[in-house]
């Protein structure tokens, strides 16, 4: 006889991956924002120094 | 390569000892499989205090020695700490759901947990409103001291008052009161959570000292920031 308790133990299971895995593609969004801060950086450096 | 070395084996970490939750421990024999959530609850828990005691230890120290590094490691902990304290508080959900018939009842350690989950909630959300300056700095590291007084008032919980949730199983004067193998799951899986605990720590630390880096050096007409930064 299945355990009715097995449904609410998977969802508990998928809740963990599914946060952390939220949390990793929020890690990634913020990376990608200071990757193009630093393009914007180097181009703007770029500007400065042909400027001068 | 080695950048992506240790969340991938906190990752896998995490797997194996969610593996074993399902696998090895033996089934409770009051209330079945649902106990299993036991082995991602519990460490969840433990993480998330870890993660405020970092948060609050960082915030005396901004308020000390008044440098913005331990600004970047108070604000990296307090997020991951609302992870965990996150995972906590859906997982316990789902357990009380099946183990009590409700979803949520307002008893004192959930009571406290939930405090906790909005106190560095507020911390945060307290950070995105406020230009990054020394000032947030210092009022954030307020917020982040007091918020971590509720950790013992969390743990004591069961202790001082009566409530529906369990006493304590493993923290107990008396000594753990598991079994050898759900002690050995339990312990594995928090071994577990602490990787993955380490390795999101890591990979938010390194972004907040690449912005820290740059708000010390960015002219540009739309720098985000005019901060007085240090370089870690």
């Amino acid at each position: 006889m299945s355990d009715p308790g097995l449904v609410y133990l998977f969802a508990a299971f998928a809740v963990v991956w599914l946060a952390i895995g939220a949390y990793l593609v929020r890690l990634a969004l913020a990376q990608r924002d200071v990757d193009r801060r630093l393009e914007r950086l180097e181009a703007h450096s770029r500007t400065t120094t042909g400027e001068r | 390569m080695r950048r992506g070395l240790l969340p991938l084996s906190a990752v896998v970490a995490v797997t194996a000892a969610m593996a074993l939750a399902l696998l090895y421990a033996p089934t409770e024999a009051l209330q079945g499989e649902v106990q299993r959530i036991f082995y991602v609850h519990v460490p969840s828990a433990w993480l998330a205090y870890l993660a405020f005691v970092i948060v609050a230890v960082a915030s005396v120290l901004v308020l000390v020695r008044d440098e913005l590094r331990w600004d970047r490691i108070a604000v990296s902990a307090a997020e991951v700490g609302v992870l965990f304290t996150t995972i906590t508080l859906v997982t316990g959900s789902l357990w009380g759901r099946r183990v009590w018939g409700t979803w949520w009842v307002w008893e004192p350690r959930l009571t406290a947990t939930f405090v906790l989950w909005l106190v560095y909630v507020g911390y945060l959300l307290l950070r995105a409103a406020l230009p990054a300056d020394r000032r947030r700095a210092r009022l954030a590291a307020v917020v982040g001291i007091v918020g971590a007084l509720d950790i013992p008032v969390v743990h004591f919980a069961v202790t001082w008052w009566r409530g529906q949730h369990p006493d304590a199983t493993v923290i107990n004067p008396e000594g753990p009161q598991l079994p050898a193998s759900m002690l050995f799951t339990l312990l594995v899986s928090l071994a577990a959570f602490t990787l993955l605990f380490a390795a999101l720590m890591a990979l938010r630390l390194r972004i907040e000292r690449t912005r820290g880096a740059f708000d010390a050096v960015d002219t540009t007409p739309d720098a985000p920031v005019r901060a007085e930064a240090r370089r870690v």
